[in-house]
């Protein structure tokens, strides 16, 4: 689901960058002060299987194909400001390695998936988990994926609303939110199924063999 | 009695005059020639093989922001395009569901293509790369705090 760059208005992407900004120095300030050097570790083990699961393609129908997102995994493993900021990290490498995403529209795909993503997983599995942990965290996740998606397609979507040529052509992503919303959103109600179930595996094993304090 | 030859060559004149008249209505309609050109073809594809098929592209030439050609691929994932000048060509492919592709095709002064510019292509060595990266980052900063509390309690 990340937007590439091209194809979003700079009013849009430079006020996205305006508000990840603060969020992102807010997020450094919350990691280097709660962090301890254990810790470090296992952050950077689990953002880089994060960025290794989004690189993991699943065939859609249709032709296209999807990937997990990974940042449910950070989320429920570290809180959700160092999330956003791992998350931002793997953005980055992912669009100067991989070409996927973009670094103009990095702040709306950081807050998208990395900022809303964490938060309403993190905010579903607080509120879940003492019903049944395993279930909230399944939910947390599959709900943060298709958050974060709704947005992506919005922020698509608005895109013809920014400007058009002399002939009438959107300047930038021509589709409008009746088409993104189905065709961005669909699929990651499927994909956010997975990425909850193997969220959750992998957080069973990190916690079983979680070193004592 | 000379009048009628006069008529005559009137009514001549008022068909010619409808003849050309319709000549012009011609311009209404649309011409066509066929000429063979070497075009620039970009072929498309998804990460397992298959064409993104019928997705719409805007091809926009050297310094401008109006679209040279806009449509969609064809049934086999692909754009072909015939640049009139050289320079940086920019081929925008956007997708229903927000994924695309812009592609910088330099154009050369005999209008082939001499350089093209996309994104960085995903391969395993890239994905090891960015792995290799998020591990050394997270040693670095666990160096540069070890020495910071070093520095503060020597």
């Amino acid at each position: 689901m990340h937007i590439p760059d091209g194809l979003i208005a700079p009013q849009v992407y430079l006020a996205a960058y305006a508000v990840a900004a603060p969020a992102w120095a807010y997020a450094v300030r919350k990691v280097a002060r709660e962090f301890d050097d254990a810790m470090i570790p296992r952050l950077a083990v689990l953002t880089a299987l994060a960025f290794v699961l989004t690189t993991v393609m699943v065939p859609l129908p249709g032709g296209t194909s999807g990937h997990l997102v990974g940042v449910g995994l950070l989320a429920l493993a570290f809180g959700i400001w160092p999330a956003f900021l791992a998350y931002s990290l793997v953005l980055v490498l992912q669009s100067l390695l991989l070409g996927a995403g973009g670094i103009t529209v990095l702040a709306i795909n950081a807050l998208a998936m990395g900022l809303t993503g964490a938060a309403v997983t993190v905010g579903v599995f607080r509120l879940l988990a003492k019903v049944h942990r395993p279930a909230a965290a399944v939910f947390g996740v599959w709900l943060g994926v298709v958050v974060a998606a709704t947005l992506v397609a919005l922020v698509l979507g608005i895109q013809p609303l920014m400007g058009s040529d002399a002939g009438g052509q959107p300047l930038f992503f021509p589709f409008g939110p009746a088409v993104t919303l189905p065709v961005v959103v669909g699929p990651h109600l499927i994909i956010g199924l997975g990425e909850g179930l193997l969220t959750w595996m992998v957080l069973s094993v990190v916690e079983r063999r979680r070193v004592p304090a | 009695m000379f009048c009628r030859p006069f008529k005559t060559s009137c009514r001549l004149l008022a068909a010619l005059v409808l003849v050309a008249a319709s000549s012009v209505a011609f311009g209404h309609s649309m011409d066509h020639d066929i000429a063979t050109a070497e075009a620039q073809v970009l072929s498309l594809s998804h990460p397992f093989g298959q064409q993104p098929v019928f997705v719409p592209y805007q091809i926009f030439a050297p310094d401008s922001e109006v679209a040279f050609q806009n449509g969609r691929t064809d049934a086999l994932g692909r754009i072909s395009f015939l640049p009139d000048r050289p320079g940086r060509w920019r081929v925008v492919v956007t997708t229903e569901d927000g994924h695309g592709l812009e592609v910088r095709v330099r154009v050369d002064e005999a209008l082939a293509v001499a350089e093209i510019e996309g994104p960085a292509r995903g391969s395993l060595v890239n994905i090891l790369a960015g792995v290799g990266y998020l591990l050394g980052l997270a040693g670095l900063l666990i160096l540069w705090r070890k020495r910071k509390k070093d520095d503060a309690h020597p």
